[in-house]
């Protein structure tokens, strides 16, 4: 299962004003977690990954391809949200790899989800409220992340019957009434970021499939509350400064990269190194 | 406009004059094939898709589906037909696998890809009485394993450790590889092994006969359970001073030389063959979409998956039939277009079935049923590429080419003529792996590019002629837009190398588009199976040019109609979803 979100990443220096903490120390961690559990989630402030000048020409290497859709970006909030979300994903990503975030291209899929271009060993996800970024990273093939408002409204708007499953709705009633709202939004974190990791969005219906505990982990059902997806799903929720909700879904299709006892692992636990990229020597068929 | 061929080699496999009857050869096979195979939609077919699911379940191949394949004598589809057996194109062999791969990916997997893997190298590089053995065993129905070089940073199927020690005559095998398909099961095993010598610190390969299971300093770990590919029978070996005679070696050279011979075939051909896989997760959803009001057909959002879903399948499959043309007309550029394949294939395939599952809804989790083969494809297809890792190596061939190459401008002998693009012209030499480690001296495909574009610029007027040169043009200046950040690479002291790998993802793009540009330029006719006009090369080059930049418009309806239209209309009558609309068994 992802572990719980990372407390802040380190607080970086402001991203255009100096050299970004690529190989800060305090990265290690998450390093570590990529290292040993696959998968790492990363949180920051709005505030703290802003840099001082949105018209900066610094911030055009620093963002590569998503410079040209700032500049179609109008209202002040969504642009601010839109460059320090790209500058912690990019960092994180950068810290990870051992690569400057200028020489990550944060690219597209036609479906709108956000992928490291080349960069096949890393897998990303981003999500934000006004003031809280969240970065899913893994290096297991899929990774989708939401955060929501803990006390956001959604109980008695209707919202629940476009967006639960029978089988949730029915669970739904069994919780207790000032728990209700913050499980509504949980179950809709969960269905975001497991949209996401499949680069659906909102396409995937969300009445179609949904959310339950099953041996003690969260396991997506189908609306009938039978099993849906396998054990190559994790899936996690946590609550993130007392008032955020944050999910995770993390998509690991077996291939191990931690062989048993006697096996040298390629993935050492105790590592901290990068994640390195591939050298031009490598074989395999 | 000639063909590129770097060396001279062995003319033609067949002549003018065998043309259509070679072409009616392979049509017969694949018809043989799916005709036994029958209806996968029939739930009282006991090689159905009901049936398939079940065996997945329980982590087994269906019995009856291998005693197919036998029959079929599926193996001497994998034995070039000097030794006896029927392969003589590459383009051919994917072809007829993804009739396998259309039921069962791990079926596929373990009768032909895997044992395929191995055989490539012995046809690379064995000697006369290595394949003639190799030859005899796979025609008589005996499996192979293989363990290839490790990367730098594997995963459990691709991590091996194997070193070979010299001792007296022969070698000492020690070390383990977690997992192998069909290891439990071959009859003879390719293991690539470091050889520790003075002088020598590359890798050696042994083609050597299965241990038997209680052989001293061997030993053959438990099974592994797999997410996907569930039937195969995935196993670890562990070798400890296990001897090994000299003559075991496979061919003389390195083995990450002999590697590199047989990779081009390899790399091509295996994603390929996972079309297959891809065409039932369409089929599928086609069905349920078709059965259903809620998520009808007419639904502008399932029209739309459906029409991009059968554009990436085109896309893949004009990639495809290119790269393993490529193996023998262009073998010195088939390391790099191999490598795109083995890139771009898994990627587009697992994502166009994920795009369809939003189709499927609840039904694309369905366990048994008329649409559970939808979900166990979706477990097989993240499989078939084996993660990050799997295209790890690839990605890194495609950079160095990129470092090379950074004109990438066609070869003094002109750009790709029409032989790389035609999928039934049967004329290809045959394969000359020698020639696939050498040197390449240009981009046939991508050095092209210019003069098809303007090609497609002068088509006509109509709105989809329009709407393809405009493509085009977009396409073309994505190259030069490559180009010029290639040429910038070079400048720079050490190319940093995530930049670099940003670039490979983009020349991939690119060589798909260039492939369905090819494919689009040089068709045939009417009778060549692909919908009738530009609409699908039109709706291809739409899905690459999205990919290269998300502000690439949406083509127009007038193209992504009668794509809709040819992929009912392919469902209705039963035909493959690929660029050969091969009947299917009913």
């Amino acid at each position: 299962m992802p572990h719980p979100p990372r407390t802040p990443p380190p607080r970086p220096v402001r991203p255009v004003t100096g050299p970004l903490p690529v190989t800060d120390a305090s990265w290690q961690p998450v390093r570590r977690e990529l290292r040993s559990t696959g998968a790492s989630v990363v949180y920051g402030a709005v505030a703290d990954w802003l840099p001082a000048d949105l018209g900066d020409p610094r911030l055009a290497a620093a963002l590569g391809q998503d410079h040209a859709r700032l500049r179609h970006l109008t209202r002040p909030q969504v642009r601010r949200r839109f460059v320090a979300s790209r500058l912690l994903l990019k960092t994180a990503a950068g810290a990870v790899l051992d690569a400057a975030p200028e020489e990550l291209d944060l690219a597209y899929k036609p479906g709108g989800r956000p992928y490291l271009r080349g960069i096949d060993q890393l897998d990303v996800s981003l999500s934000h409220t006004e003031e809280l970024l969240v970065v899913g990273l893994t290096r297991h093939s899929r990774i989708g992340v939401d955060v929501e408002h803990a006390d956001r409204r959604m109980l008695g708007l209707g919202t629940e019957r476009q967006m639960c499953t029978p089988y949730e709705l029915e669970a739904l009633r069994r919780v207790a009434e000032d728990r209700r709202n913050g499980e509504l939004v949980r179950l809709w974190t969960l269905k975001e970021a497991y949209s996401k990791a499949i680069g659906q969005g909102l396409r995937f219906r969300f009445t179609e499939f949904g959310f339950g505990a099953r041996g003690g982990r969260i396991r997506l059902l189908r609306p009938d509350g039978s099993p849906g997806v396998g054990g190559e799903w994790d899936f996690g929720s946590w609550r993130v400064a007392g008032r955020f909700t944050v999910s995770a879904a993390v998509h690991d299709p077996g291939f191990g990269g931690r062989p048993g006892p006697g096996g040298r692992s390629p993935f050492d636990a105790a590592s901290t190194g990068p994640l390195p990229l591939p050298d031009r020597g490598s074989t395999a068929c | 406009m000639t063909v590129a061929t770097s060396a001279a080699g062995p003319g033609p496999a067949a002549g003018a004059g065998a043309a259509p009857s070679a072409e009616a050869a392979v049509r017969e096979r694949v018809a043989r094939l799916e005709r036994g195979f029958g209806d996968l939609d029939d739930p009282g077919n006991p090689l159905g898709a009901a049936q398939f699911v079940r065996a997945d379940a329980g982590r087994r191949l269906l019995p009856a589906a291998e005693a197919l394949l036998d029959g079929f004598r599926l193996q001497a589809e994998i034995v070039p037909e000097e030794l006896g057996g029927r392969l003589g194109r590459l383009d051919v062999l994917a072809r007829v696998l993804r009739a396998v791969f259309r039921r069962d990916a791990a079926l596929g997997l373990a009768c032909g890809t895997g044992p395929y893997l191995a055989a490539a190298a012995v046809w690379a590089g064995g000697s006369a009485r290595q394949r003639h053995r190799t030859a005899d065993l796979l025609l008589a129905g005996g499996r192979m394993a293989c363990a290839y070089p490790q990367p730098a940073e594997g995963n459990a199927f691709l991590h091996n450790g194997f070193t070979a020690s010299p001792d007296g005559a022969g070698y000492l095998l020690d070390g383990r590889k977690e997992a192998l398909n069909n290891a439990a099961r071959a009859a003879s095993l390719l293991l690539f092994a470091r050889v520790d010598e003075p002088g020598g610190d590359g890798h050696r390969a042994f083609l050597i006969d299965a241990p038997q299971a209680d052989a001293p300093g061997f030993r053959l770990l438990p099974r592994r359970s797999t997410t996907g590919v569930r039937g195969c029978l995935v196993h670890g070996l562990e070798f400890t001073r296990y001897p090994v005679t000299a003559d075991r070696q496979l061919g003389t050279g390195t083995g990450a030389e002999l590697a590199a011979r047989a990779f081009p075939a390899i790399r091509s051909t295996g994603p390929s063959m996972a079309l297959g896989c891809a065409d039932t997760t369409l089929r599928t959803a086609v069905a349920f979409a078709r059965a259903r009001s809620r998520a009808s057909v007419r639904a502008p959002r399932t029209r739309r998956t459906l029409q991009d879903a059968f554009s990436d399948l085109l896309l893949c499959d004009a990639l495809a039939l290119v790269a393993t043309r490529a193996a023998h007309l262009l073998p010195r550029e088939s390391a790099t277009l191999s490598a795109v394949v083995k890139y771009l294939l898994p990627m587009f395939l697992t994502e166009t079935a994920y795009d369809l599952s939003a189709v499927l809804g609840a039904e694309s989790y369905a366990r048994q049923g008329a649409y559970a083969v939808f979900q166990k494809a979706l477990r097989d297809l993240p499989m078939i590429g084996l993660g990050p890792a799997g295209s790890e190596a690839s990605r890194a061939a495609v950079a160095d080419r990129l470092l090379r190459l950074p004109g990438l401008r066609p070869p003094p002998e002109g750009a790709a003529g029409a032989a790389l693009f035609q999928c039934h012209e049967p004329g290809l030499p045959a394969l000359r792996p020698r020639e696939f480690v050498l040197p390449a001296e240009g981009d046939s495909l991508v050095g092209g590019l210019e003069e098809t574009v303007e090609l497609a610029r002068a088509a006509g007027g109509g709105e989809l002629d329009r709407a393809l040169a405009g493509y085009a043009t977009a396409l073309g200046r994505e190259l030069e837009r490559l180009r010029r950040d290639c040429a910038l690479l070079g400048r720079s002291g050490g190319p940093a190398r995530a930049r670099v790998y940003g670039l490979v993802d983009r020349y991939a793009l690119i060589v798909a588009g260039a492939a369905c540009l090819g494919v689009w330029r040089y068709r045939t006719g009417p009778d060549d199976g692909l919908p009738t006009g530009p609409a699908w090369a039109v709706m291809a080059l739409a899905r690459v040019l999205r990919r290269l930049d998300p502000a690439a418009p949406r083509p127009p309806a007038s193209a992504a109609e009668p794509l809709l239209t040819a992929l009912l209309n392919r469902f209705d009558d039963a035909r493959s979803f690929d660029l050969y609309a091969t009947p299917l068994g009913r």
